[in-house]
């Protein structure tokens, strides 16, 4: 929460720059020094477009970039296993993808994510193999012709 | 004790072509040899000396690296892929762009080891020694680091740009993956596509 305030905040203030260099600009005569303040205006606008990205990043999950005090200097998390059996499974075989222990909506999520591209895989391969709709559509039977 | 050794394919021994097939080349030294483009995979190369070696593009391909010591080694665009690296040595080592997917790093000691723009999916890091290690645009999906000594690492933040990849974010009807997380999309910390002959996947061993 305190994260996305700030984050509000950093962006309340790169409006009011770009609003302070909208009103130089307006009484600026000089060419030159009208392209560095066009230049100034556009880099705000781009740090504003990432502030939003980071966001809406946090606003999925509010520990996005959260670092953690480890051995004396901050650091992000990162992943470990968590129990003794999960990693006991998967030093067995490291390929293995479905925990255990998952949400039993990620896995099925997982499942259907699998199976999409599945079904996208088989239908790029027929149309490779030019049994596919594409391929059909185009070809002419040398017989019938 | 071999040093600066220039050599060629045929000079080493393969595990397959002679029996006893393994120790062939346990506890050899080869500090600062030229080995580059060599395929040790599947070799035992156990408590073997390859500090400051040349290691380019070298296939340590399900290799047994136990107590090998790769000190400021350059391991660039080597393959770790399946290895066994418990109580490895890789201080200093440069291991930029190498590709080390399903490696296990036990217990190994990898303090500032450049770990710049790698492949290490469903890597495990267990117990290792990270200190200062840089982990720049790396790609670390699925991989695990239980009991790490993280002090001084360095691009290890994955919301920073240039910053290592731990998580997809992917959408359930498909679709690229996303490196942060964004609405309506799922974090995955596994690989989900491994029966698909995608690219990434490419390598991969066949699920049973």
């Amino acid at each position: 929460m305190r994260a996305q305030q700030s984050t509000l905040l950093r962006i309340q203030f790169l409006e009011n720059d770009i609003q302070n260099y909208k009103a130089d600009m307006a009484k600026l005569e000089d060419a030159n020094e009208i392209v560095l303040m066009q230049d100034k205006i556009r880099d705000r606008e781009t740090r504003i477009d990432e502030n939003k990205q980071w966001l809406r990043a946090l606003e999925t999950d509010p520990e996005w970039g959260k670092l953690v005090e480890t051995d004396g200097s901050y650091l992000p998390k990162m992943p470990t296993f968590r129990t003794e059996k999960e990693m006991e499974r998967a030093l067995e075989n490291p390929e293995s993808w479905y925990e255990e222990d998952e949400n039993e909506d990620v896995q099925h999520q997982m499942a259907t994510r699998e199976m999409v591209h599945r079904s996208h895989n088989e239908l790029a391969l027929q149309r490779m193999d030019g049994e596919g709709p594409i391929a059909t559509d185009t070809d002419v039977d040398a017989g019938e012709a | 004790m071999i040093t600066s050794t220039k050599f060629s394919k045929n000079k080493v021994l393969r595990a397959n072509e002679y029996s006893p097939p393994y120790h062939a080349l346990r506890d050899l030294g080869l500090v600062g040899a030229q080995l580059e483009g060599m395929d040790f995979s599947g070799y035992s190369l156990r408590g073997v000396n390859f500090s400051n070696a040349n290691l380019r593009r070298v296939n340590f391909t399900e290799a047994d690296l136990t107590g090998a010591n790769f000190t400021r080694a350059d391991l660039s665009l080597s393959v770790l892929q399946r290895a066994n690296c418990t109580d490895t040595t890789f201080d200093g080592a440069d291991l930029t762009q190498s590709y080390g997917r399903g490696a296990l790093f036990y217990r190994a000691s990898m303090t500032y080891c450049m770990l710049r723009r790698v492949t290490y999916k469903n890597a495990f890091f267990l117990d290792c020694n990270l200190e200062g290690a840089d982990f720049a645009q790396g790609f670390f999906v699925g991989s695990k680091f239980n009991g790490c000594r993280k002090r001084y690492m360095k691009n290890a933040d994955p919301s920073k740009p240039g910053g290592p990849v731990y998580t997809w974010y992917l959408r359930p009807g498909g679709g690229p993956p996303r490196y942060e997380p964004a609405p309506q999309y799922i974090p995955y910390n596994v690989s989900v596509t491994g029966s698909l002959s995608v690219q990434e996947n490419a390598a991969r061993k066949k699920l049973t």
